[in-house]
């Protein structure tokens, strides 16, 4: 992997980075770099794509998604359930305690769980802090009380229609 | 990207689904933590997609320069704020890395010790070094990206790695007692 296509035009051995100089530190960094992309998280274009796409407003074609989303403190992870659909963002409020994940998600529903909608577990716990991020991912949110209202409605009925 | 500018979610997927690794790699490697990695490359991309939605995306066909420009200055910025937490690691930590056995490739250990080691080079070093393999640029993107001329990226490229050596062989040859 140490040489693309560009730069193989470089014909001169002394212009390649002293790659060849030192080919095995850089089979180690290739390794390393393998490894590091190998390790992207499951799911993480999924997750980039539901967010990109509720911030631009595009979602409306998508069908509903749900997410527990990772906190943006890289030392706690968040408990936010985002439903994504007909173009608006939804965090439902979570109840306060320390109830583990799986036990915030029991609490909301399990339906939501259904493989099918993408559901993603993220073990952690509560923390009142992440009462913030909720806040935050709120403000990021494109929502209105008309459509959250709206959205709400949505779900009770698909719920109710055994949809979810 | 002219579709994915538009709208296209098709198109949007492909370049996640080809970019999102690379940029998660270089940021996982600069920041040293998996979760503030998916946090900066999540961000990344909603930056990014903003300014395609936006029509602020001007620079045609140099879209991956423009990508890890934005992806750096994201890193940068948290690996400034990590950095100031960071703790020294012992030159004997890198022991065993300088002669990996080329046959099987370096092992388990010997990857460790360089990745510890690349931690010790200065912060120029450690990111020519990441763009280039982390993030898989050519050299002639790095040095677009750097705003320097290409045989000055390769000279700073090949004393990187000879630094490298250097500290890694020096650990070998006075192991902790």
């Amino acid at each position: 992997m140490t040489m693309n296509q560009n730069d193989q035009n470089i014909q001169n051995p002394q212009s390649d980075g002293g790659e060849r100089e030192h080919a095995e530190l850089v089979l180690g960094l290739a390794q390393l770099a393998e490894r590091d992309r190998a390790d992207t998280p499951e799911n993480l274009s999924d997750r980039i794509f539901v967010r990109t796409q509720a911030n631009l407003g595009h979602a409306a074609d998508a069908p509903p998604a749900v997410f527990v989303l990772r906190s943006r403190s890289w030392m706690r992870i968040a408990a936010a359930v985002l439903i994504v659909g007909a173009g608006v963002a939804v965090v439902m409020s979570l109840p306060n305690g320390q109830p583990s994940i799986p036990e915030v998600v029991e609490s909301t529903g399990t339906e939501l769980a259904s493989a099918e909608f993408n559901f993603e577990f993220v073990s952690g716990v509560w923390d009142d802090s992440l009462d913030g991020e909720i806040d935050l991912l709120m403000a990021e949110s494109t929502m209105l009380d008309g459509e959250l209202d709206r959205e709400w409605e949505e779900f009770d009925f698909l719920h109710d229609e055994g949809a979810l | 990207m002219v579709a994915a500018s538009s709208g296209d979610e098709r198109a949007w997927r492909e370049i996640l689904d080809r970019y999102a690794p690379r940029v998660f790699a270089l940021a996982k490697s600069r920041v040293q933590s998996a979760e503030l990695a998916e946090e900066i490359t999540q961000s990344v991309f909603v930056t990014i997609s903003g300014k395609l939605a936006g029509g602020e995306y001007a620079e045609k066909g140099r879209f991956e320069p423009w990508l890890f420009r934005v992806a750096m200055n994201r890193v940068r910025d948290e690996a400034r704020r990590v950095k100031r937490h960071a703790r020294p690691t012992a030159p004997e930590s890198f022991a065993g890395v300088a002669a990996p056995d080329e046959a099987d490739g370096p092992g388990e250990d010997q990857l460790m010790a360089l990745r510890e080691g690349i931690t010790q080079l200065s912060e120029a070093d450690q990111e020519i070094l990441h763009l280039r393999h982390q993030g898989q640029m050519s050299f002639r993107q790095i040095a677009e990206f750097l705003d320097e001329p290409l045989g000055t990226l390769l000279a700073r490229h090949h004393r990187a790695l000879r630094k490298l050596k250097q500290l890694l062989t020096v650990s070998t040859e006075n192991p902790s007692p």
